[in-house]
């Protein structure tokens, strides 16, 4: 039956590639949905995740990583009192406005980290550099900024060493990152601590978070719940604190919800389209159908044209799919957004392919099951 | 997937124009992937010497340092003799001040310049009442001829300098360079940081230690002048060195392209002190190949 089905497709040719290309373009929305969606994810709290720290102590109050509050200096004694804190990694974020070299003002998000640090035991920070090393933001003044908000700064030329002002004070240029952008596309500016400090206003061993590193991994709870004694201070468990971001921006957002919605629509139209298309291919050969049924075919083998037909059709449009969607992950890339797509991903969104693809073929599984062979063949 | 194959093979014979197509594009992939293969070049990692070196903020400031002239006593100012720019003589009139006092037949009392040089600043006009005369800075003068930099070394770096040590100076943000000097006196303790001073921000940042050097006059410094100083260090030795362009900084890792038999692999390293062309790098050894790629 396997030989019929397929020949049977390939013999309509202008219904099957009007068949693949919906699979495939289907499949294409479904897997940018999704790759979307955790793309959003990841962005929104890539900074927690990239420091790479067991626990993140904020002011007490604090919602998200973005809007955080600065602690005095002296936190530091009691959060690193624990003695499973190994060492507490400061560091420091707000929201500042840069005046373009050109005129207006447009708003950064200022990070500021312990470079001394970078060269030892800590994830090197920005953790992705088109130019420059880490260690060129030490230098007195030096910021680093991600190559794909040049044209925001409207920068042009050479941008290594262009200064620029931010909160009144002149900095310059000495690195450049790659992709790292936040979910809210306000350009990142990373700077050394002190910098980062004078650039939004705090004094000197006031941080916006302690990230501490324990010895132990498995002692974040009790840190978490010495933290909470304190009555300025609250502590997350470094996954939370990703979460609990995330949660914020990706979900409270609504756009997760708009995401799940394109895929939805997607997985519908899709379903829509294949349905049609098995329909008629499955109706114009109803005579043949009848036929076999009355040589004998059993339920299973006519139900099985169908089955193989939406195989083959799940197969093909979920391989170009595939590839398109990872045309469009490199493309996306080039405007700063992340699609992600992972083993995970790509495995979800083939099972909504091939669903979608054995929703489809209910109908026409439904017209030859009803099929009756003598009022077909008369 | 067999059955599936066995049907698609006589559709792909009728295909073949397609499929041709197909194999020419894949062609074409690889001859884009042997071509980008071909314009790596392989560096040998090798030991060698770096030039370490420290970036400090300077400014330039008088060598004989500013003279701040407050008023005598309380008065009013009747005046005032100079303006800022004018150049002027140890002992010269600045201006004349009516005393405070109920006797208004009480003689002007002229105030003299104390040292010679030029006026920075003058914030005072005639008619002006000085009623604290201790607290406020009248006139600002200092000697223009003999002028020097001010580094300041922040407080990680404090131990590193001393008199002797080569110094370049440059504009902000690694601009030209200005003039080539030697450190010539550092300062034994650390203190309060000046540049940058007038902003109220300067409470974010920890102590420094300054350094000075003398500037060649004329040399186009102008007092205040915001300027960089390059402290070279003595140079160190590192058992494996790399030009910056061989080393990537990817997911917070730094990782070199090391050539194998038919692709490249990655290799994470970490890294030492940099100059302008190379970078130490722990975790390859000395005569090892990696691959550097030209920027797209």
């Amino acid at each position: 039956m396997v030989r019929i089905a397929i020949r049977t497709l390939l013999h309509s040719k202008g219904k099957l590639i009007g068949a693949i290309i919906g699979v495939a373009a289907a499949g294409t929305l479904i897997w940018a949905q999704i790759g979307l969606y955790f793309g959003f994810l990841s962005s929104s709290s890539a900074f927690i995740t990239r420091t790479a720290g067991d626990v993140w102590v904020a002011a007490r109050g604090h919602e998200v990583f973005d809007n955080g509050e600065s602690l005095s200096a002296g936190t530091l004694a009691r959060v690193s009192a624990h003695p499973c804190v190994a060492r507490a990694r400061g560091l420091v974020t707000d929201y500042v406005l840069l005046r373009k070299p050109g005129g207006g003002l447009t708003t950064v998000q200022v990070l500021g980290f312990d470079l001394s640090l970078a060269s030892t035991t800590a994830p090197l920070m920005p953790w992705s550099l088109e130019r420059g090393l880490p260690a060129d933001l030490r230098a007195p003044g030096r910021i680093a900024v991600e190559t794909l908000d040049l044209e925001k700064f409207s920068l042009s030329g050479d941008p290594l060493g262009a200064p620029l002002e931010i909160s009144h004070d002149i900095v310059f240029i000495g690195a450049l990152t790659r992709g790292i952008r936040p979910f809210t596309l306000t350009p990142y500016v990373f700077a050394d601590l002190p910098l980062a400090r004078r650039l939004v206003g705090v004094d000197h061993g006031q941080v916006t978070y302690w990230v501490l590193d324990l010895h132990d991994r498995g002692c974040a709870p009790s840190v978490v719940q010495s933290v909470a004694g304190d009555s300025e201070l609250q502590a997350f468990e470094s996954d939370t604190f990703a979460r609990i971001t995330q949660e914020y921006w990706v979900a409270s957002s609504g756009i997760g919800t708009v995401l799940s919605f394109g895929a939805l629509l997607a997985l519908v139209i899709g379903m829509i389209l294949i349905g049609q298309t098995l329909s008629a291919i499955t109706r114009s050969h109803l005579r043949e159908l009848g036929l076999l049924k009355a040589a004998g075919a059993s339920g299973t083998e006519i139900v099985s044209f169908v089955a193989w037909q939406a195989a083959f059709l799940a197969l093909t449009g979920s391989l170009l799919g595939a590839l398109s969607a990872l045309c469009l992950k490199q493309l996306l890339m080039g405007f700063g957004l992340s699609l992600i797509l992972s083993p995970a991903v790509l495995g979800i969104g083939a099972a909504a392919v091939i669903l979608m693809c054995a929703f489809a073929s209910l109908g026409p599984i439904r017209m030859v099951l009803t099929l009756d062979a003598v009022e077909v063949l008369r | 997937v067999i059955a599936l194959a066995a049907e698609i093979a006589p559709a792909a014979r009728r295909y073949r124009r397609l499929l041709a197509m197909v194999l020419v594009l894949l062609a074409a992939a690889l001859c884009v992937v042997l071509a980008r293969r071909q314009s790596a070049t392989k560096i040998t990692v090798s030991p060698g010497q770096l030039e370490t070196r420290i970036i400090a903020r300077a400014t330039v400031v008088p060598a004989s340092g500013i003279a701040r002239i407050r008023a005598p006593a309380p008065g009013t100012v009747r005046a005032v003799h100079v303006r800022s720019g004018d150049p002027i003589e140890k002992g010269s009139a600045l201006f004349a001040l009516a005393p405070d006092t109920a006797d208004e037949s009480a003689p002007l009392r002229s105030v003299l310049a104390p040292v010679s040089g030029t006026i920075l600043s003058r914030l005072i006009h005639p008619g002006d009442t000085l009623a604290e005369p201790a607290g406020v800075v009248l006139f600002e003068i200092a000697d223009l001829t003999h002028l020097e930099a001010r580094v300041e070394i922040e407080e990680s770096s404090a131990s590193s300098i001393a008199p002797g040590q080569p110094l370049t100076l440059r504009r902000r943000g690694g601009g030209a360079t200005l003039a080539e000097r030697k450190l010539e006196r550092v300062g034994p303790t650390l203190e309060r940081r000046q540049i940058g001073s007038s902003d109220a921000r300067v409470r974010a940042e920890g102590p420094v230690r300054p350094a000075w050097m003398t500037l060649a006059q004329p040399g186009g410094f102008v007092v205040g002048q915001e300027i960089e100083a390059v402290i070279a260090l003595s140079p160190i030795s590192a058992a494996a060195k790399l030009p910056r362009d061989a080393v990537r900084i990817e997911d917070g890792r730094a990782i070199v392209e090391v050539p194998g038999f038919v692709f490249s692999r990655h290799v994470p390293v970490s890294l030492g002190a940099a100059d302008d062309q190379s970078v130490e790098v722990f975790g390859l050894e000395a005569g090892s190949q990696v691959l550097v790629r030209p920027a797209f």
